[in-house]
């Protein structure tokens, strides 16, 4: 069990990062909160033991994308909330375009993207964490950087 | 447009009233988490986390990890499969550790989410109505103090001596509960690496073992007490028919939206005639003023249809969860008609609308009686190949512990993953993987291989190997999550990054 004065630390320290993964990948500030409260009860329940700062934030990581791939799957019915992330978030509208175009993407790219593009980590790293082999992380980047192109050009731009 | 993606989601934090809620939930962790001993002398922890809630409990699969265990401790394949069609119980369940306080000395078995095998070839596929009873009883059951097994003595899966079996998981651990037929209990726990490890080769040890000498014949005198019940109960519910009568003896069509599901969508249209049978329907109410006529209430949600002998029926359920029934009937030609009834009542919408979703998603699955059938035979041997190289390169795992994961996996969860909504082949550069499963079926030797393209379109080619060489028996076509499918391959060793 971690200590109970580190609850706020944790969320401090790695709650927006958490909360930004998952509301990319499920698109609805409801669920990307689960997700998130959901996480962090593993982590203060599970309490693992981390070699390092790094391999602490990459376990946050796997476990949050597992959660919300797991409310994915579930949620078939629930619409995305992209006016209220635009509205939220993008104060520039010049940067509501690109999310916009992101959230368009299937959910298979879009974890991958986040990961690559926004949280910066290298294609190893995100096998690790996602749990997909290195060539399908690679194909997936491509793919899914052509379609976000695609998408951002032809309706953004 | 990298730098651009990433501005635009930094600006994404998390609103302060949100990180409070979770702080406080994480805290209330700490401050809930006792141990106490009870009366039996039973070490339990009772962890009352209070989850800070914005809304019901998350509906939950078995993870992938989760799945790994049930290979890794000999459970089958089975129980994947149970897990699946064992929906009902799933949401809530979670870890044992969090919300309630124990009862039985391996959990809660209200919040467990678990299959219990009686050995009566039901394989746990019981009555939520009796996992409620099962869960009372095996709360309150004496399990006695804990038992030192000096002897060393375990059961093995599959032994005939063996009484019954209780298994589920969490995220990161299965467990399992087998009671021999003698009141030998043993309970096991197998915590599962994190997923970012690389695969083990061989099986995991149990990273938690009980066992426990309990009076098997009060034990099996509640449990057969039970399941006794179960009969009756399902041959009550066999006996459900709507108050419109019996949706199974005529075609109807239900129309939510662009949804549409007529006697054409084959097993959905079978679960949803079972469920409008069972479906509460109250008592009839009075007309809502200005909604007496079906056809001026324009909030439909749903619209189900159907015609007997010239009386054509409606069922006009608007987003509130009024109902209108109403039959009207014709002549002949279709010219003229009369109204032969009108009724109405209400229902709760959202628990309509989430039963109709749920035999949607149910019937993607391909049913029990096809799992059977692609199972039937005694399995020789499984290959998986990557097809997508020119080489057809076999990438079953070197070690022979991996080999025999991915063995089962091919012959047993991947048979459970398959769909019934077919997507169609992709070209010949998307088709990636060929799983070759060789069965021996009495005296013939069957061949069956899946192409598995990156779709998700799976394509089953069956061949029957006789001396004159092979003759083919069936195709048929199938889908599955790709992702998720080699997920499970990376999972169990599989070298498919080559």
């Amino acid at each position: 069990m971690q200590k109970c004065g580190c609850a706020r630390e944790a969320v401090e320290k790695y709650g927006d990062m958490l909360y930004r993964i998952s509301l990319l990948i499920l698109k609805n500030t409801a669920d990307a909160e689960d997700a998130v409260q959901e996480t962090f009860i593993k982590y203060f329940t599970k309490a693992p033991e981390f070699a390092d700062g790094e391999h602490e934030k990459a376990w946050l990581i796997t476990v949050a994308t597992n959660k919300c791939r797991d409310m994915l799957r579930y949620r078939t019915r629930h619409e995305t909330e992209s006016e209220e992330l635009l509205n939220t978030y993008a104060v520039e509208k010049s940067d509501s375009g690109i999310l916009e175009a992101l959230m368009e993407l299937s959910d298979k790219y879009r974890i991958i993207m986040v990961l690559f593009y926004v949280e910066q980590y290298k294609i190893d790293e995100i096998a690790d964490i996602t749990g997909v082999s290195v060539s399908a992380v690679k194909m997936r980047l491509s793919r899914g950087r052509k379609l976000l192109e695609e998408k951002y050009r032809k309706e953004y731009m | 447009m990298d730098k651009k993606l990433r501005n635009a989601a930094e600006k994404i934090t998390m609103p302060e009233d949100m990180k409070e809620r979770i702080i406080k939930a994480c805290e209330n962790i700490d401050k809930t988490n006792i141990e106490r001993t009870d009366n039996d002398g039973y070490t339990e922890v009772a962890s009352g986390t209070e989850r800070i809630s914005r809304k019901n409990n998350i509906i939950r699969i078995v993870s992938a990890v989760a799945a790994c265990a049930v290979l890794a401790a000999g459970i089958g394949t089975t129980g994947v499969l149970l897990q699946k069609n064992h929906r009902s119980q799933l949401a809530g369940s979670e870890d044992v550790d969090v919300n309630e306080q124990v009862i039985s000395p391996f959990g809660d078995f209200n919040e467990l989410d678990y299959t219990f095998d009686a050995n009566d070839e039901k394989y746990g596929y019981y009555s939520d109505e009796t996992y409620a009873k099962l869960s009372e009883f095996l709360n309150g059951f004496s399990w006695g103090e804990e038992y030192e097994n000096t002897e060393g003595r375990t059961i093995v899966q599959d032994t005939p001596d063996k009484y019954c079996t209780l298994y589920w998981f969490t995220d990161d651990a299965n467990c399992s509960v087998c009671i021999s037929n003698d009141g030998f209990v043993n309970y096991v726990k197998y915590v599962l690496p994190d997923v970012s490890e690389p695969p083990l080769s061989e099986p995991l040890e149990p990273a938690e073992s009980k066992y426990y000498m309990i009076d098997i014949e009060a034990f099996d005198k509640g449990v057969q007490e039970i399941l006794a019940q179960e009969e009756e109960i399902t041959a009550e519910k066999e006996s459900d028919v709507s108050p419109f009568g019996d949706f199974t003896a005529f075609d109807f069509e239900l129309q939510n939206g662009t949804v549409m599901i007529n006697k054409n969508n084959g097993r959905s249209y079978e679960l949803v005639a079972d469920m409008l049978n069972r479906w509460d329907w109250g008592e009839e109410t009075e007309a809502q003023p200005g909604r007496e006529d079906p056809f001026a209430v324009t909030d439909s949600e749903y619209e189900i249809s159907w015609e007997i002998d010239h009386e054509v029926y409606w069922l006009k359920i608007a987003e509130d969860g009024y109902v209108i029934y109403s039959g009207d009937r014709y002549d002949e030609d279709y010219l003229n008609s009369e109204e032969i009834c009108r009724k109405y009542y209400n229902i709760d919408i959202h628990s309509f609308d989430e039963g109709i979703y749920e035999c949607i998603s149910e019937a993607e699955y391909i049913t029990q009686e096809e799992i059977d059938y692609l199972k039937s035979g005694e399995l020789i041997s499984a290959e998986l190949y990557d097809i997508s190289s020119p080489k057809h390169e076999n990438i079953m795992p070197a070690s022979e512990g991996d080999k025999q994961y991915v063995e089962e996996f091919l012959s047993g969860m991947f048979i459970g993953m398959l769909k019934d909504n077919i997507i169609p082949e992709s070209q010949g550069d998307l088709m990636r993987y060929s799983a070759v499963l060789m069965y021996k079926d009495n005296d013939k030797t069957i061949r069956r291989i899946y192409y598995v393209h990156e779709n998700g379109c799976v394509v089953l080619y069956e061949y029957e190997e006789t001396p004159a060489g092979e003759e083919p028996i069936t195709t048929a076509s199938y889908s599955v999550d790709f992702n998720e499918f080699e997920n499970f391959l990376v999972k169990f060793g599989a070298d498919i990054e080559n």
